[in-house]
């Protein structure tokens, strides 16, 4: 607790002295096709799905901010900024995260349930209950990238990212759109990874204005 | 044959009793076997179908809530917040006392864990259970992601340790989703006793993984016990293979010590954590035929008169046969032999014999002819019995004997008895001394006459030869070529000479045949004194019979002769003998 609270301020006078360093935000957006209608399970998990006869249903809707991660790599900076990863709304949010190999994941629990975080492909992550508001962390080694389960719910899955040079992870709305603050100035390669898979790459030169990035498809 | 047949039969029969007894056993192990996977089958299905009508009614039951108009408000608020900021207290409280008026008015369907959730699927109000973080949601969860969507639904979760049924509803405000209303039903042993009600014996029970969260154990003789389900539960998730075929359909009923038990998951996103439930019935297989005998109703449902009657009719059948065709012939068979036995008939009547015994009886009657044919059956020796009177009940001579001989008498020896079955004699006479040679035809009246031989016994003794009377021994033919000489000479009889040693036995025999001839008259007279019978009694035969007993001992103790006497004893007479050895 007490290793944080110096680590913070640390990080608040790093960025105090190299203020003029700090760059305008960085902007873009990536668009997600409409999702497909999934094709209905011989046995659904459930008795009843019964529209609801007043009004129409609401179309399925891609959720960019759960579903997409948009990261920068390279530069100098010690910890890669804006890397926070929840369980929130009854699943990972985002779904698809990224550390630097070596480095801890850390995921807090925002849910009112316990969540039970297994992995087979990282031993260490073992399904133990992490209670509402408690974090669950587990060190990420290189390779990957690894998927994240709950063993209470089947709909809970998560894809972690061992991403080398990891520098900053964006702000991503729903909508798609993303914004990058607090990254200095200077170049980075571009990431968006959705799921075990790296979507697009490129390289960003991030200055003192803001910088808007031209819209980026990602295809299914 | 018919007899031998029926034991075949009758062995078949018990054969084909237990053969029958194990299929029976077998095939009742297998029948209930059936008829309790039947009844687990039929019980999942009532199960099934109870579930599914109840999700119906609870999505039912909630609609008032959904369609309340502050419960709509409420949720409009919250939907429109824009910046998602913090919810404020003045649209949490009353929506969340608005929901527990609601939840009450569902009585029995009063959920025990009730959400409102926004738009966006977070939490505004909840009922029941810890207070969730600021901010908490549900979006993600199927249920609520479809109940956003317009859709009406139910499903299972286990939510904080515990097993709840769900149904959520779409608010809607507007024309617009403006949120969602989740109603959760513990899954409790009230409900699985509910549910039991509609399996009647047998055990359900709710189980997260290999715990059991809710059960009920019927009453009922024989039910399957929680603690022998929590086992066998334990033993069916251990096996991935049935865990694994469990995630599409229930799994294959499975044994237990004391029934058989069926699991499946329950329908719902529960079923990732392996909740489902159990429902056992009591079956224990017949380990023996004999178990069928522990049962009141089977014993009270076997028809006994036809049970007992069958097998005394059959074994009365069976002795039947067996007197026909053993004990009847066997019968007609003994008569037969004892008539010719007896002298009644020469042959044994083949007609009157049937089966096997017609084969023995002209077998016999073979055997028979040809005795004949060799001479002819040969009379049996006339035993003593015969001679000295009647026996007595036991086969013995009355009186103790024919001799009254003791062994431990000096100088006395028992006559040995002669075979009750003595071989019969020859019927010819026995060899009579040679004939006088032909050359003295005309023996001289006055010479002593030859010793007579003795006469002929109907049951000669058996060979050797008896020592007396001896033959005659031939003359010399030397003396008497002499007195022919003499003869041709003087032209008169002339007497030969007769050796000494011929005079001197035929001196003895007569001296024996007195002695016979006056122990016969002592004993004939004995008898008819101690009133005894002596009909049949003759001389010729007494002396037959002395004659052998005397050769008897003289070669057994090397006497010159013996010598009988006639005495009394135990009131009949009775014959010693006293070997003469000077």
């Amino acid at each position: 607790m007490r290793s944080d609270v110096l680590s913070k301020w640390l990080l608040i006078g790093i960025l105090a002295a190299s203020a003029t360093a700090l760059a305008g935000p960085l902007r873009g957006t990536v668009r997600l096709p409409a999702p497909t209608a999934a094709e209905p399970p011989e046995t659904p998990p459930y008795y009843w799905n019964v529209w609801n006869g007043f009004v129409d249903p609401a179309d399925e809707r891609a959720d960019a901010r759960r579903e997409l991660a948009v990261v920068l790599t390279g530069g100098e900076l010690p910890e890669p900024v804006g890397c926070d990863f929840a369980i929130s709304g009854g699943d990972f949010l985002p779904k698809t995260m990224a550390v630097r190999p070596g480095q801890s994941l850390r995921v807090r629990n925002g849910d009112g349930c316990v969540h039970e975080l297994q992995s087979s492909d990282l031993s260490e992550l073992v399904p133990l209950g992490t209670t509402p508001g408690n974090t669950r962390s587990v060190t990420i080694p290189a390779g990957g990238p690894y998927t994240i389960t709950d063993r209470l719910y089947g709909h809970v899955s998560g894809v972690v990212h061992a991403v080398d040079g990891l520098a900053a992870c964006g702000r991503v709305a729903r909508d798609g759109s993303f914004v990058f603050e607090g990254v200095p100035v200077g170049t980075y390669t571009l990431k968006v990874l959705r799921g075990a898979t790296e979507i697009h790459s490129a390289s960003v030169t991030i200055t003192d204005a803001e910088t808007t990035l031209e819209p980026i498809a990602a295809g299914n | 044959m018919l007899s031998r047949f029926w034991y075949f039969l009758v062995a078949a029969l018990a054969g084909a009793g237990i053969a029958a007894a194990f299929m029976a056993q077998d095939q009742i192990n297998r029948t209930a076997a059936a008829a309790v996977e039947e009844g687990l089958r039929r019980d999942r299905a009532e199960i099934e179908l109870w579930l599914r009508y109840d999700a119906r009614l609870r999505i039912d039951d909630i609609a008032p809530m959904a369609a309340h108009s502050d419960v709509r408000n409420a949720l409009k608020q919250a939907t429109a917040r824009r910046d998602r900021s913090t919810l404020d207290d003045a649209i949490r409280t009353p929506l969340g006392t608005r929901l527990a008026e609601l939840n009450q008015q569902l009585r029995e369907g009063a959920a025990q864990l009730l959400f409102a959730v926004d738009g966006e699927g977070e939490i505004v109000a909840q009922l029941g259970g810890e207070a969730p973080p600021a901010g908490a949601g549900l979006a993600a969860f199927p249920l609520v992601q479809r109940a956003l969507r317009g859709y009406v639904g139910d499903d299972v979760w286990v939510y904080n340790g515990k097993v709840y049924r769900m149904a959520a509803r779409p608010v809607i405000d507007g024309g617009q989703y403006v949120g969602a209303v989740v109603h959760g039903s513990e899954v409790s042993a009230a409900l699985a006793q509910r549910l039991a009600t509609r399996i009647p014996g047998a055990t359900l029970a709710f189980f997260l993984r290999d715990s059991l969260v809710a059960t009920h154990v019927p009453a009922a003789e024989g039910a399957v016990q929680q603690n022998v389900l929590q086992e066998g539960l334990a033993a069916a998730l251990g096996d991935a293979t049935v865990t694994t075929a469990m995630a599409s359909g229930p799994a294959e009923a499975r044994d237990l010590p004391s029934g058989r038990f069926t699991l499946a998951f329950v329908r719902g996103s529960a079923a990732h954590a392996q909740v489902g439930y159990a429902i056992a019935r009591g079956h224990v297989p017949m380990a023996s035929p004999t178990d069928l005998f522990r049962s009141q109703e089977s014993l009270d449902s076997v028809p006994w008169p036809i049970v007992i009657g069958a097998p005394v009719l059959l074994g009365l059948l069976g002795l039947l046969f067996v007197f026909l065709e053993l004990a009847r012939p066997l019968k007609a068979f003994r008569t037969a032999a004892q008539a010719i036995g007896s002298g009644h008939s020469q042959r044994v009547d083949e007609a009157a014999m049937r089966g096997a015994f017609r084969q023995i009886a002209a077998d016999v009657n073979s055997a028979l002819e040809r005795a004949q044919a060799a001479g002819g059956v040969k009379k049996p020796a006339k035993d003593l019995d015969e001679i000295l009177g009647p026996k007595d009940s036991g086969g013995a001579p009355k009186g103790g004997g024919y001799f009254g001989f003791s062994q431990d008498e000096p100088g006395a020896d028992a006559i040995p008895e002669p075979p009750r079955a003595a071989p019969k004699a020859p019927a010819a006479p026995p060899a009579a001394p040679p004939a006088a040679p032909p050359a003295a035809p005309t023996a001289p009246k006055a010479a002593p006459p030859p010793p007579a031989p003795p006469a002929a016994p109907k049951a000669a003794p058996p060979p050797p030869a008896p020592a007396r009377p001896e033959p005659m021994p031939e003359p010399e033919p030397r003396s008497l070529s002499t007195g022919l000489d003499d003869d041709e000479e003087d032209g008169a009889t002339m007497v030969a000479h007769v050796p000494k040693e011929l005079l001197a036995a035929a001196a003895e025999a007569n001296e024996d045949e007195a002695h016979f001839k006056e122990v016969f008259e002592q004993f004939l007279a004995l008898k008819t004194e101690c009133g005894e019978p002596t009909a049949g009694l003759t001389l010729d035969k007494f002396k037959q019979t002395l004659r052998k007993n005397r050769e008897a001992i003289v070669s057994k103790h090397g006497a010159k002769t013996v010598r009988f006497t006639v005495y009394k004893k135990d009131g009949k007479a009775a014959l010693k003998a006293t070997p003469v050895k000077d």
